[in-house]
């Protein structure tokens, strides 16, 4: 039985390589964890293995000697199977990572990946076709499913940021008219209303004036990700001098300096780090001490991994250390509004900025020792576009 | 009163606001910034063009819907809205030459732009507080009604 032979079938000469090798090679083939199988030219099973057998839960004996496509009562039956054997094949004799998606009536769907093979070494010696199958059924589906929870996690995103900018957006509307006529209020009818009257009227507007800033922040937060500008190469350098001329009046009655060392060229929005070193000298300056004139320092280091990491110094209260996480949360305020005023914002929004930007943000501090942030960022954005 | 110094004829001041507060708002903040030309009000784009062309509601006899030497347009109107209102008015010969001064609450950068690209001669963020709307409404009367030089409105 010639043709029953691989090691004759794949056209070794005979004697030298006998039975012993043969022997080895249908144990290579058995010990194999991937289903294999061996046809002969009439696609009729020779050998096949135990993965075989397991994966696609069929015996031996039905098995050895069959027409692959008549297996298990035509179950293998597949079409682009046969197309793949019967001419792909014969054209190109190698074939590798052929995906084949079928439903077997007995045990399911199978997402097979397959490799094929046509030996003919040897015109005389009928043709040999070698198939191994490996099963990503699990694989593939767990990737497709994957898939699907990162487009419903774009999605349910894309509508929260939506939903921010729009409720921003539309409650700055009545809040600018209560804000107006309440100013009317007080310019017409101020005179008549006595002092209680008129500190009711005052305490509403402030608190509406709060709401405002509160509502405009949160539209600036909710902008962050809608932003459409693209990553270009940006000076962090020059950003920094603009942002510390920028707070230069806040900076001079506060005694204080802002020494800005060495910082790289990064991809980035230009506008955003604008808004990112913005808020974080602004946020350093506000928290400073008040026995000592603040002292902020912007300075950066670049590793191998393509990232490089910008630090933002100061020699402020800083805050306990287990609220290094809370204070980039939305609204968060570690003081009370009479001591520090803001809208607890700030961070939030570097943090949605580092994030677009594919970066990460952290601060450590001890109580009364000063804080530091630090900002990590990639250097070079894929998306980014180059100004020649 | 505002006079347009070759013919010293006073313009009349064109307001396309949706919301009756803030037509109100306007009024007000161009009294208290003694602006006392005549004012008029549309509710929307449509009505608007309606204005302009003196059809519709303005069609009749003269002085319904006298020509304005100014047109104040918020952008965001229910029917007609002010982009395509400005677009539709930058269009037409007969009207171009009108200036059209965006008064709204948006400050989106695409409004911006497009505004301009669209042919609007000046957009202005509405302040947040009255008194910054007055302030503006001082500014934007002494600009158009003192020291630029508008086109000829016919009596």
């Amino acid at each position: 039985m010639i043709s029953n032979s691989i090691v004759s079938a794949a056209g070794s000469s005979g004697a030298a390589t006998g039975a012993p090798a043969e022997r080895l090679l249908l144990d290579i083939i058995d010990t194999v964890r991937e289903p294999l199988v061996v046809l002969d030219s009439d696609f009729r099973v020779t050998h096949t293995n135990r993965a075989f057998y397991q994966t696609f839960r069929v015996d031996r004996a039905d098995t050895i000697g069959e027409v692959l496509f008549a297996l298990g009562d035509g179950q293998w039956d597949i079409a682009p199977l046969r197309e793949l054997l019967r001419d792909r094949l014969t054209v190109e004799s190698e074939l590798y990572d052929v995906e084949v998606d079928h439903v077997f009536p007995g045990i399911g769907r199978k997402i097979m990946l397959l490799n094929a093979r046509l030996v003919t070494h040897e015109p005389s010696v009928s043709r040999v076709i070698l198939l191994a199958i490996e099963d990503v059924t699990a694989r593939r589906l767990a990737e497709r499913r994957l898939a699907a929870q990162r487009l419903e996690l774009q999605r349910s995103n894309a509508a929260l940021n939506e939903f921010a900018f729009v409720a921003s957006h539309d409650l700055q509307e009545p809040l600018r008219k209560i804000l107006s006529f309440g100013e009317r209020l007080g310019t017409s009818a101020g005179p008549v209303l006595d002092g209680n009257a008129r500190q009711y009227l005052e305490r509403m507007l402030s608190a509406a004036a709060r709401m405002r800033a509160l509502i405009s922040d949160l539209l600036a937060y909710s902008q962050v990700a809608t932003s459409s500008e693209p990553f270009l190469a940006t000076d962090l350098a020059a950003i920094a001098r603009e942002v510390v001329a920028d707070l230069e009046t806040s900076i001079a009655e506060a005694g204080g300096r802002v020494e800005v060392g060495e910082l790289p060229m990064i991809d980035a929005d230009a506008l955003q780090m604008r808004r990112l070193f913005q808020n974080l000298v602004a946020n350093a300056l506000k928290f400073r001490r008040k026995d000592s004139p603040p002292v902020i320092r912007l300075g950066a280091s670049s590793s191998n991994d393509g990232n490089c990491t910008i630090t933002v110094s100061d020699n402020g209260i800083g805050f306990k250390e287990e609220h290094g996480e809370r204070i980039f949360r939305m609204f968060e305020r570690l003081h009370a509004r009479a001591q520090y005023d803001g809208s607890g914002m700030g961070l939030a929004i570097c943090r949605k900025i580092v994030e677009r930007h594919g970066g990460s943000i952290a601060a450590t501090s001890t109580t009364g020792q000063g804080a530091t942030f630090i900002v990590t960022l990639p250097v070079t954005q894929a998306a980014a576009e180059h100004v020649p | 009163m505002m006079m347009q110094d070759k013919h010293k004829i006073p313009i009349t001041i064109l307001i396309c606001d949706d919301d009756e507060d803030d037509r109100m708002l306007t009024q007000q903040a161009l009294e208290d910034a003694h602006i006392s030309n005549e004012l008029r009000f549309v509710e929307d784009g449509e009505q608007l063009l309606d204005y302009l062309y003196q059809r519709g509601q303005f069609s009749g006899e003269t002085g319904k819907a006298p020509r304005p030497g100014l047109i104040l347009l918020d952008l965001n109107m229910p029917n007609m809205d002010g982009r395509e209102a400005l677009q539709r008015i930058k269009g037409d010969p007969t009207l171009i030459d009108i200036p059209v001064v965006v008064l709204t609450t948006s400050g989106l950068d695409a409004d911006v732009i497009r505004s301009y690209q669209l042919g609007v001669n000046s957009f202005i963020t509405k302040p947040v507080t009255f008194s910054g709307l007055v302030e503006a409404m001082n500014v934007l009367g002494r600009y158009w009604l003192e020291i630029v030089e508008l086109p000829p409105v016919a009596a």
